[in-house]
């Protein structure tokens, strides 16, 4: 899988700078390196003005986005590639909702849709090729556009 | 990059859409060529060489809740080279996955030898299959010869997984912690005894190398025992492998064709049959089917739906809806039917089909009814308006499921070394 990058065209004129925190949904940064070391990846931080976009890549061709406010915390991820991200470790404290939707019985299995006035999952895709998004509403920085999540 | 290939033809709107600046658009970046509509084209008649009969029914016995849009197969599994064999029914057709899958009750108790690691000590190798809905299915890795009953196609020494193999170990245990997500590994939760899935790329990780394990994510594992499991880099030759690609002939893709049904639904609509092969037969000739090239690395094409922004797609015979974003559409409120779509009135999606490359514009409409006046007939298990939401903002994306198969043949031609760029092609019936 060649690696890739997602268009977060409301970064203009970001600039690029190694990092090596990350953190789940909801954490901090200073706080966890888990993420990455956890998924074996290296990471590139982009800096807009009221957020940062930490980006995880693996050797296996998994991207992960994490969305942090200026004063370090994780407001929403992202992620594509050939492979779901262990969510458990993404969502952190969130992850008990997703965890009891995928428990309730259902017959599809190639998507995820998760809608509570704490948690915004969506998540699709078939062997190979999956991506998806999380966020927690009352994190988002003011003005913030969901779309932007990718 | 997938969203930026069809760069030439949408960049405005793909660059609208990315900034969050609204969605709709015009289609006049489509260009002077209106969209071809899909020929006509006769199905094929099931039996020996190369067409499987399909069944569209309620599932394995008992299966609660019970399938709906769900397409099965038997199939005949033996002990290599021995006439040591079993046929499990239920083996759900799957054009979005790779490979053999069968859950291990339903195999019982074939002796059905383990796949080894040829490099660390023949160890027996594990995989973790995981969905997008946070589950996940884990279980041996073993060798089989399979047969097709119907059809007569067969393939002998392919890796099947057997999903919930205690051989495997136990799920999300101190031994296995990396199989993330909440377990599938049983009849009930995974809707059929197996999937059979035949899309359009040879192998379930990576064609061109070994399976690298991605800490967390590993996809096989190397298991001393079944306490012991740690994620192991597969070759190409111990992963999975596209079934269909291993059959003598008849081995460069399928044809899956469903019949017409009515929209109120149906009840195991017939004929429904997988084709076998394409030009390899007097049956299976692409004819004027419309093509449209796939990425090779995801397996997708591209669509507009309603004139919006370009959007990934691709045709899963294993997603029983019709799965996009359109806000104009109410979803059914809370309650067994929650995940589905339930527009007061039926609604026709506007959808023009291009390859991944942006060539080949197509039409594909399709309408969404009210998903519970569908089930409100328990009888029925086939639905062709049936539609679900799914990942919204700019990066959403078009899963044509089986309701989408109705009334078409729906080719998938498999990647190969002289032809890398797998194809879906497209006729109606």
């Amino acid at each position: 899988m060649k690696p890739s990058r997602s268009l977060v065209c409301s970064i203009i004129a970001a600039a690029c700078v190694s990092a090596p925190a990350l953190a789940a949904l909801g954490g901090d940064a200073s706080s966890v390196e888990s993420d990455r070391m956890s998924l074996r990846g290296t990471v590139q931080v982009t800096q807009a003005a009221a957020y940062a976009v930490h980006e995880i890549q693996t050797s296996a061709g998994l991207v992960v986005h994490e969305y942090l406010t200026p004063d370090g915390k994780v407001f929403a991820v992202s992620w594509h590639g050939p492979r779901v991200p262990d969510l458990q470790q993404l969502l952190g404290t969130y992850y008990g909702t997703v965890a009891q939707a995928s428990s309730v019985p259902h017959r599809d299995h190639n998507h995820l849709l998760v809608q509570t006035p704490d948690l915004v999952v969506q998540s699709r895709g078939h062997l190979r090729t999956f991506s998806g998004r999380a966020w927690a509403p009352a994190l988002l920085p003011q003005n913030f556009s969901v779309d932007t999540i990718n | 990059m997938r969203k930026l290939l069809p760069l030439i033809l949408t960049l405005p709107l793909l660059l609208l859409a990315g900034c969050g600046g609204g969605g709709g658009g015009g289609t006049t970046t489509t260009g002077p060529t209106p969209p071809s509509t899909p020929p006509t084209q006769s199905m094929a008649t099931a039996g020996p060489p190369n067409v499987e009969s399909m069944t569209i029914d309620t599932g394995p016995a008992g299966l609660s809740p019970p399938a709906v849009n769900t397409a099965y197969i038997s199939v005949t599994i033996c002990v290599p080279g021995t006439q040591t064999c079993e046929t499990i029914d239920h083996v759900e057709i799957d054009t979005g996955s790779i490979g053999l899958r069968l859950l291990a009750s339903a195999v019982g108790t074939l002796p059905l030898p383990a796949v080894t690691d040829a490099t660390i000590n023949g160890n027996p190798l594990a995989e973790c299959l995981t969905f997008a809905d946070n589950t996940s299915s884990y279980g041996s890795v073993n060798v089989a010869d399979m047969t097709l009953p119907v059809s007569g196609e067969a393939a002998a020494n392919i890796n099947v997984q057997i999903i919930g193999a205690t051989s495997a170990g136990s799920q999300g245990n101190a031994s296995n912690p990396a199989c993330a997500g909440t377990a599938n590994n049983t009849v009930d939760t995974f809707g059929a005894n197996g999937i059979l899935g035949v899309g359009p790329v040879l192998t379930d990780c990576n064609t061109a190398g070994p399976c690298t394990p991605g800490g967390a994510s590993a996809v096989y594992y190397s298991c001393p025992t079944a306490t012991s499991c740690s994620g192991f880099s597969a070759t190409v030759a111990e992963q999975l492998q596209n079934p269909v690609s291993l059959f003598a002939t008849d081995n460069n893709g399928v044809i899956v064709e469903l019949p017409t049904i009515s929209p109120n639904g149906a009840v195991d609509p017939t004929p429904a049959v997988i084709v076998f092969g394409i030009g390899t037969q007097s049956n299976n000739a692409l004819g004027s089917a419309i093509k449209l090239l796939a990425d090779p690395d995801t397996g997708e094409i591209s669509a507009t739906l309603n004139g919006g922004a370009a959007l990934s797609a691709y045709m899963d015979s294993g997603s029983n809806a019709n799965f996009f974003t359109d806000s104009s559409l109410a979803t059914c409120g809370p309650g067994a039917n929650s995940t589905f779509y339930c527009p007061t009135a039926t609604v026709t999606e506007d959808v023009i089909l291009t390859g991944f490359d942006g060539s080949a514009p197509t039409v594909g409409n399709f309408n969404v009814a009210d998903a519970t006046t569908l089930f409100s007939n328990v009888t029925f298990t086939a639905f062709n308006d049936l539609g679900a939401p799914a990942f919204s903002g700019s990066t959403s994306t078009l899963d044509l499921g089986l309701p989408f198969f109705y009334g078409h043949n729906i080719y998938l031609a498999i990647e190969t070394p002289s032809n890398p760029t797998p194809y879906f092609a497209l006729a109606a019936n």
